[in-house]
């Protein structure tokens, strides 16, 4: 398929008839470059062609919107038509296939009510096909027209050569979507399903056939048939466990990115967790801190208590000390041997003591300064523990402060370290961001997950090994006892060739596939090197279509890096895939069906779109660019004109009312409406 | 001296309290009089018990609290060493240094730590956690007020 024209009638933003030739020679200039600010009518040209083809109203960007909501005749002709009158609105379509050429013309009708409600319908359709020789014929049967443009461009295939930047990327996610559009597009450009279609129909006749061998047949036989129906039950059974373990396995790797993705934010602000873990650490040091200075403080309260009576103590003491001084205590003569003298009237010299002599008031007088032994006893020890106490007052003190101080200091640690806590609580932002440590041993979780499912399969796989080999054990047996006991008769013949082809079938069904999966992985690899950036290169090797038609691609070490690319990266292995199974299609020829790309450059670094600008028109047989001023600039330009294959360039230009005009300027001057053009990082 | 067979009381008001004042102030019942007794004679008040309760043993007093306990006598009788020649005595007087103490205690700022509408004086005990560093605060702060003043 080539397009040739789009022509507009009072199509979304383009009042009146707009029109555009595309450039088609596939030889020489192939390139047609329509360019547009955003909301100018880009995506409006993308519409009008998905419209004209397939009558849709919703394109795969309107995914939450409803199809009511959508309206395609131009508010600006419906506003100057009369009231209630309505007004014509169509696209028009040329196109060329296989040498057929092609005018397609959907029809609408559109009305202003009364109330300001748009009201719009298709009122025709029509299709006109010209053979080579001239005849024409006009279709005008919708599912004529329907059938018609299957055979040109089906509807399944379209969004690989037809398609918005978003659709790009999805095809590299690892998800079983993208695993189903890999393989539908494989299937459907190479015509697998026919094959596939044909080894069920086989299989479902083999069953059919052995139903009723089983009741016809000798009892030896009928056991043989009976173990093998049990066999390929078996088979069936475990070929839909392996696929609900691929199913299991596709969720547990989705859970994986999305964790990987969410470990990805945590990577820059990973210092700031980690500062915040120190914090918390010395928060909670500090709190046991505290908590061991608060008991050592109830253990010094009751000796630090002392401090309020020390004044008392020191006097006492002092009291005490001058009292030993004096002779006191203890006194210089026991008091029980003055009483003694006193009574006996005889000094321990042996003189007479007499009454009212000088010596006798003298030893009267001693006898009034002494005291009993228990009060002497009594001071001399409170003597010794108040020297005791007193000498352990300075102790007390610097014991009682250095504890109230380094409370002080522990509880100031803790606010300091609470408020820096805060602050970087604020910079990580909310508490469902706090622990990558949960999301690692998510991550881990399903990774072990992964592990066991892998095995899951593995053994299952072996199973299904072990019982493919019992099946065809159980078959010769089989045959061997059809032939012994002459039961060859035209059901068994029958039964056998069926079972012959379909397995035929199946090996080249399964050689086939694998052949594709390995011819699109080689060129798709191919392409993938040519339009990758020098960085790229040098880490990224080759994409590979898996078993299970999910894509991996692996660094140059064959180990997978799919998870770890970029975005731009992967729109770029996205078209090197879609590229590749163009040209399987074409079989190595150039594939005659456009690339028709709207805004496919926003993600891409400049080498990126430099690389695609020169290789993507040497691939494909049309490329049709609908480009933004954000990713389509002078520097762009210039590498497409150094191609040699840009053939046509339109602007989209805004004029009065609001409607969009299409305006072709000739390329040489391009640059004149071009601006450049900021590349992603 | 130090007779160890004497049963120390307390204001039985403050029953609870002492139990309370156990389990997060001090560890044992024979600080906590000790403190109240200290902070009671430094205000240089007492108060005598109507209704008391025995709270503990004086087997648990230590020496160096002795020691105070009859400091803090003699001092009030004027040095006179008959005063502290019955520990019985001596115990008495202190425990109306005690209750006073006590009192001063709960009035300065133990009622902010104190359950509300309860009969007698109970100790929040959640809240009371950091009750030994204010107390010992106190003491200190108490301690340089006297030593400023001299």
């Amino acid at each position: 398929m080539l397009l040739e024209k789009l022509k507009l009638h009072n199509f979304r933003q383009f009042l009146g008839i707009q029109e555009i030739d595309f450039a088609m020679d596939a030889d020489q200039k192939n390139v047609t470059v329509v360019f547009g600010e955003n909301g100018r009518g880009k995506t409006g040209i993308f519409r009008a062609i998905m419209f004209c083809l397939y009558g849709d109203r919703l394109i795969s960007q309107d995914e939450r919107i409803d199809e009511s909501e959508i309206k395609l005749v131009n508010l600006q002709a419906l506003q100057q038509a009369e009231p209630q009158e309505p007004v014509d609105s169509f696209v028009e379509l040329e196109f060329s296939h296989h040498q057929i050429q092609y005018v397609l013309t959907r029809k609408l009708l559109g009305m202003l009510t009364e109330h300001g409600e748009q009201i719009e319908e298709i009122s025709s359709v029509n299709l006109v096909r010209k053979e080579p020789k001239g005849n024409s014929k006009i279709i005008t049967n919708d599912m004529e027209i329907n059938d018609e443009i299957k055979k040109v461009l089906d509807r399944g295939l379209k969004d690989y050569f037809l398609f918005d930047g978003e659709k790009i990327e999805r095809l590299t996610r690892a998800s079983k979507e993208q695993r189903k559009e890999i393989s539908s597009a494989i299937r459907n450009l190479l015509n697998v399903n026919a094959l596939e279609r044909s080894v069920a129909a086989l299989t479902k006749l083999v069953k059919q056939f052995e139903a009723d061998l089983k009741n016809t047949s000798h009892a030896e036989l009928a056991q043989i048939l009976l173990e093998l129906s049990r066999i390929e039950d078996k088979l069936l059974a475990g070929k839909e466990d392996i696929s609900n373990i691929d199913e299991e396995i596709s969720h547990a790797e989705e859970e994986k990115q999305s964790l990987d993705q969410e470990l990805d934010k945590y990577k820059e602000i990973g210092h700031l967790v980690q500062r915040r873990k120190d914090y918390l650490e010395v928060i909670e040091k500090s709190n046991k801190t505290k908590a061991s200075l608060l008991g050592e403080m109830k253990s010094q309260l009751a000796k630090s208590s002392i401090l309020l009576v020390s004044e008392t103590i020191l006097e006492v003491y002092k009291h005490l000390c001058d009292m030993k001084e004096k002779g006191e205590i203890p006194p210089e003569i026991r008091k029980e041997l003055i009483e003694r003298i006193i009574s006996d009237e005889v000094c321990i010299c042996g003189r007479e003591l007499i009454k009212g002599t000088t010596e006798y008031k003298c030893i009267q007088a001693w006898k009034q300064r002494t005291s009993d032994v228990v009060m002497q006893d009594m001071a001399l020890q409170l003597w010794h523990q108040l020297g005791i106490v007193d000498k352990s007052i300075d102790d007390i003190v610097n014991s009682t402060q250095s504890l109230l101080i380094q409370y002080a200091n522990t509880r100031n640690d803790i606010e300091e370290y609470e408020e820096k806590l805060n602050v970087i609580s604020e910079q990580i932002g909310g508490s469902e961001r706090s622990d990558i440590g949960d999301l690692e041993r998510q991550r881990t979780s399903v990774e072990i997950k992964l592990r066991h499912l892998e095995a899951k399969k593995q053994n299952l796989e072996s199973n299904q090994k072990t019982l493919n080999n019992e099946r065809s054990h159980q078959i010769d047996q089989k045959s061997e006892l059809e032939k012994e006991v002459s039961m060859q008769d035209e059901i068994t013949g029958r039964a056998i060739t069926a079972r012959k082809v379909r397995d035929a079938l199946e090996t080249v069904h399964d050689e086939f596939t694998k052949e594709i999966r390995l011819m699109i992985s080689k060129l798709a690899s191919e392409l993938f090197v040519k339009l990758l950036d020098a960085q790229g290169r040098e880490m990224l090797h080759e994409i590979a279509v898996k078993d299970d038609y999910s894509l991996e691609l692996l660094d140059r070490w064959h180990s997978p890096f799919l998870a770890n690319i970029s975005a731009g990266q992967r729109q770029i292995m996205s078209i090197s895939l879609i590229a590749a199974l163009a040209k399987l299609a074409a079989k190595n020829n150039v594939f005659e069906m456009p690339f028709f790309m709207d805004t496919p450059f926003g993600r891409l670094s400049h080498d990126h779109r430099k690389n695609l600008i020169f290789e993507l028109p040497k691939i494909c047989s049309q490329w049709i660019l609908l480009a933004t001023d954000t990713e389509f600039g002078r520097s762009e330009a210039k590498d497409l004109k150094a191609s040699g294959k840009w053939g046509k360039f339109y602007i989209l230009k805004a004029v009065e009312g609001g409607a969009t005009q299409i305006k072709p300027i000739a390329v040489e001057k391009s640059g004149v409406y071009l601006r450049n053009t900021e590349v992603p990082g | 001296m130090m007779d160890e067979k004497i049963r120390v009381r307390t204001d039985s008001r403050y029953a609870e309290l002492y139990d309370g004042l156990k389990r997060t102030l001090v560890s044992e019942f024979h600080e906590l009089f000790f403190l109240s007794a200290c902070i009671g004679f430094s205000s240089r008040k007492k108060r005598k018990l109507v209704k008391a309760e025995d709270r503990f043993w004086s087997g648990t007093i230590k020496p160096a609290e002795w020691t105070v306990y009859y400091s803090m006598v003699l001092k009030n009788n004027a040095m006179d060493f008959a005063s502290i020649g019955d520990d019985k005595e001596v115990i008495k007087s202190i425990e109306e240094y005690a209750a006073s103490g006590l009192d001063i205690l709960v009035a300065g700022y133990l009622d902010e730590y104190l359950l509300a509408d309860q009969l007698e004086p109970r100790l929040d005990i959640n809240a009371a956690i950091e009750l030994p560093k204010l107390t010992l605060g106190y003491l200190f702060q108490q301690w340089q007020n006297s030593v400023k003043n001299d």
